[in-house]
């Protein structure tokens, strides 16, 4: 391990001494300070902390791994064209524990400046937090942005029997097109259903009302409130664009409720805080919302004209929030995943740099950054292919086979930000869960970055150091 | 140090082929190469550029593959890393990392062999001194010259006071001093200590002066392989070195071969000094002077270290002693190492007269032996003897012809 060791100080010394990583951490101190300056969000201040904090980590973030392809990279490609590895190679020193070392040099150098940033953001965003600005504007900044809330949705109800009694209604009453349907078609038609009993769950008629029981809530014992975050649809349009509406909020065990009437504005998030006291014991609260105005909530005749249906948006168009912990904690996981991001990342270079020149590693690297980027986009359009081959109609149609099992295991190779990335889930005030952070580290660095770095023993191990000399 | 009397190099039927992108062969470095270098033995790998020295060495130290035949050093293969705790190699240029410093570099080359903190700085001090870079020792490798560059290459091959040293092209680009230290250090310290030496050069001259065995390549095969005494020695020849002679001594000289052998007096010359012993005593005396320079000080002779086989602090002196001698006796031009015959033109009466007469010629050998020792004249010493004998007895019988 003191070989390893001795390798990735060396590394490190490298990038920092080579001002690779020097430049770096100078364009970022640069332009953090001017973050808050330069980003105004909404115009709000809530908006301006959300801002700096996505852009701010976005820039980090491809900074960083910009930096790390080049320098791993580099890394090896240099060490064997300018032949420093001939007296590495020639010393005591297994080559998979010469690779080791390159790899902890890299990761510890991205900690090192991955803190440094992070530092340089939170003391920034607590500096806004100090600034001076509206009450309202303060608070929605403290319980919105800058907590590490849980979210959790109202559970969606087995709606097959539905579904089925619907279907075997349709039959009997003649409205299916033909009674002979293929099972294609019939499955066809109860997915349409089911999707349609989920939509009537989560709307309610002009005037109605509608209870979703929300379980598993279980906030700090410090938390004083829970908020109820919506953004709500309405067919047709309500006059003004926003909808009069009353909340009802309580224990389902019980029969108080906290009456809270809104007038919102359609397509845009709103939310509301409640009492924690409003949970059960048992975790579940109980949320009514009546699509009525708060004067006519227990008339039996109301006393205005009620056009629209109002939906909330799936799938998390209704929810509950509530904080679990501080927004600092959630700060370091965020740093962490982004720093576990760019582990898989240095192996991808060192595994690049073990077998091609620095320009082509280096290309091909930025080629998985923007595949990483892109992945989510690649697999949706591999899942349209998937469904819709039929090389019977279109010969054209084979490629689709050929190809897509190879780009599923090269897309099964990159990083995959998209799924753990906590820039968004920081800026809106979201806990980021351990859970989350191991699954991170098990998938990308236990396995991807293990892959990679496996690989590049092997290939280091095997190949050749010098070169030829005839 | 083997003592099973395994080679510490042998190369069975090695062959090299270098392939190009299909691979297709594309050229034959080394060509069914058999090679021994037995243990505590200093030997050459002669060759012009291109002749599969380089390539040889490489694969000796795992950085190339065999493509038939194999290469064993100390018994195992080359791609064995516990073999590499006794292997210390200076590539044919330094290539070391330009961002770390020379203390930096020795100590990050030290940390792979494991040694603990303490001694790591240990034996760094001890082989910046050494190579003559203590002042320097912080400033950055990618700052130094060539030659300074080559003494951290140097430093870090003997940084684990290898068993095998194999150097490739040692004094490209050192000064005349450098040279005559790596020398030094081959034929001084690591001789004594039964160190092997792996020495590969075109620099014909470091190889004849510190090599017991060379064998020379061409094209990938070994053309040649033997004792360099063997090799170099050209028994048809005697060379005799005297005091100046006048041109009628050298006359008397060139008849009385003639007569005796009935053979000619082929060549008559006034040894000149070697550049190299000129140019060390022109720096020695600018050393003595202390006058200011920024590139390399003066080393401090070979590692602690280096010589911790050393049974006493006298033998450490008498080494020093011998070694001080050495550099201080040759810039006299007592002992011109390497220069070619040394007749001289000028004939003197008296001096040949002595050389004729026994006892005179005993008391001079007997006065100066300082003076004739340190030349390795490549001439066969029984012949030598043999030629004086002849010398020492013919002037009694001219003599008693002319009386």
């Amino acid at each position: 391990m003191r070989r390893t060791w001795a390798v990735a100080r060396t590394m490190i010394a490298e990038a920092i001494r080579m001002k690779i990583a020097l430049v770096l951490l100078i364009i970022l101190v640069a332009v953090i300070p001017m973050g808050p300056f330069i980003w105004e969000g909404d115009g709000t201040l809530k908006g301006r902390v959300q801002t700096f904090l996505t852009y701010s980590n976005i820039l980090v973030l491809v900074m960083l791994s910009i930096m790390t392809i080049f320098v791993a990279c580099q890394s090896l490609s240099k060490e064997v064209t300018d032949r420093q590895i001939y007296t590495i190679a020639t010393k005591p020193i297994p080559r998979w524990q010469f690779i080791l070392g390159k790899w902890l040099g890299l990761c510890l150098l991205n900690a090192l400046l991955l803190g440094i940033c992070s530092l340089a953001i939170y003391m920034f965003t607590m500096y806004m937090f100090g600034m001076d600005a509206r009450r309202l504007d303060k608070a929605a900044l403290r319980w919105e942005v800058l907590v590490a809330r849980q979210g959790i949705m109202p559970p969606v109800p087995d709606f097959t029997d539905v579904v089925e009694e619907r279907y075997e209604a349709l039959k009997k009453t003649g409205e299916l097109p033909d009674e002979r349907l293929s099972p294609e078609v019939a499955k066809s038609m109860k997915r349409d259903l089911y999707r349609s009993a989920r939509q009537r769950w989560r709307s309610v008629e002009p005037g109605g009302v509608k209870t979703w029981v929300f379980e598993g809530i279980h906030p700090d014992p410090d938390c004083q409130y829970i908020h109820i975050r919506y953004k709500m649809r309405a067919s047709p349009m309500p006059p003004r664009m926003r909808v009069d509406c009353v909340w009802l909020v309580g224990d389902p065990a019980r029969t108080a409720n906290a009456q809270i009437p809104r007038s919102d504005s359609i397509d845009q998030w709103h939310y509301f805080p409640v009492t924690s006291n409003a949970v059960g014991k048992d975790g579940r609260l109980r949320v009514t919302f009546v699509n009525r105005h708060i004067a006519d909530l227990y008339t039996a005749e109301p006393s205005r004209e009620y056009k629209s249906t109002v939906s909330f948006e799936e799938p998390d168009g209704l929810e509950v929030l509530y904080e679990v912990t501080s927004f600092g904690g959630n700060f370091v996981r965020s740093s962490l995943l982004m720093l576990i991001w760019l582990m898989p990342l240095s192996a991808l270079g060192l595994f690049a740099g073990s077998f091609l020149s620095f320009s082509v590693s280096a290309l091909l690297c930025s080629s998985v950054l923007v595949a990483s980027a892109l992945r989510d986009f690649v697999w949706e359009s591999l899942f349209w292919i998937q469904s819709t081959p039929n090389p019977q109609q279109d010969p054209l149609d084979y490629f689709s086979w050929i190809f897509k099992p190879f780009i599923q295991l090269i897309i099964n190779g990159v990083p995959h930000l998209g799924k753990y990335s906590p820039i968004d889930l920081l800026a809106d005030g979201r806990v980021i869960a351990w859970g989350s952070v191991a699954e991170a580290f098990g998938i990308m660095v236990v396995v991807q970055a293990g892959i990679y770095l496996l690989l590049t023993m092997l290939i280091f191990s095997k190949r050749e150091l010098a070169q030829v000399t005839v | 140090m083997n003592k099973d009397g395994t080679p510490v190099v042998e190369t069975i039927a090695l062959t090299k082929v270098f392939k190009d992108f299909w691979r297709r062969d594309r050229v034959t470095a080394v060509c069914d190469l058999d090679l021994r270098v037995e243990p505590g033995e200093i030997f050459g790998l002669l060759g012009p550029n291109g002749s599969g020295k380089t390539t040889t060495i490489k694969i000796v130290l795992g950085l190339l593959y065999a493509t038939r035949g194999r290469a064993l050093v100390f018994g195992r293969l080359p791609t064995d890393v516990s073999v590499k705790n006794r292997i210390g190699y200076l590539p044919e240029e330094s290539y070391l990392y330009r961002f770390l410093n020379a203390r930096e570099t020795l100590d990050y080359y030290a940390r792979l062999f494991q040694y603990p903190r303490r001694e790591r700085s240990r034996r760094i001090d001890m082989l910046l001194d050494m190579v003559g870079l203590a002042a320097v020792a912080r400033r950055r490798v990618g700052e130094y010259s060539k030659g300074m560059a080559r003494r951290i290459g140097l430093a870090q091959a003997l940084i684990n006071d290898p068993d095998l040293l194999i150097l490739d092209e040692p004094t490209t680009g050192l000064d005349p001093l450098g040279t005559r230290r790596i020398k030094d250090l081959i034929t001084d310290e690591l001789r004594r200590r039964g160190k092997t030496v792996l020495l590969c050069s075109h620099l014909l001259g470091d190889v004849e002066d510190v090599c017991d065995r060379v064998a020379i390549l061409y094209g990938g095969q070994r053309r040649a392989v033997g004792d360099i005494q063997g090799l170099l020695s050209r028994t048809e020849l005697t060379q005799i070195t005297s005091e100046k002679l006048g041109p009628g001594t050298v006359e008397r000289v060139r008849d009385l071969i003639r007569r005796l052998e009935n053979k000619d007096l082929l060549e008559v010359a006034a040894p000149s000094d070697k550049l190299e012993t000129f140019f060390m005593r022109i720096v020695r005396e600018a050393q003595e002077a202390r006058i200011a320079t920024s590139g390399v000080a003066e080393g401090t002779g070979v590692a602690e270290f280096l010589r911790r086989d050393q049974p006493d602090q006298e033998g450490e002196i008498l080494i020093k002693d011998l070694v001080s001698a050495g550099q201080q006796a040759e810039p006299d031009g007592a002992a011109p190492t390497s220069a070619p015959a040394a007749v001289v033109e000028e004939a003197d009466a008296g001096v040949i007269d002595e050389l004729v007469g026994a006892s005179g010629a005993d008391e001079r050998s007997q006065a100066e032996p300082e003076a004739a020792e340190p030349a390795p004249a490549p001439v066969e010493p029984e012949a030598d003897r043999a030629v004086i004998d002849e010398l020492i007895d013919a002037p009694d019988k001219e003599d008693d012809r002319s009386a």
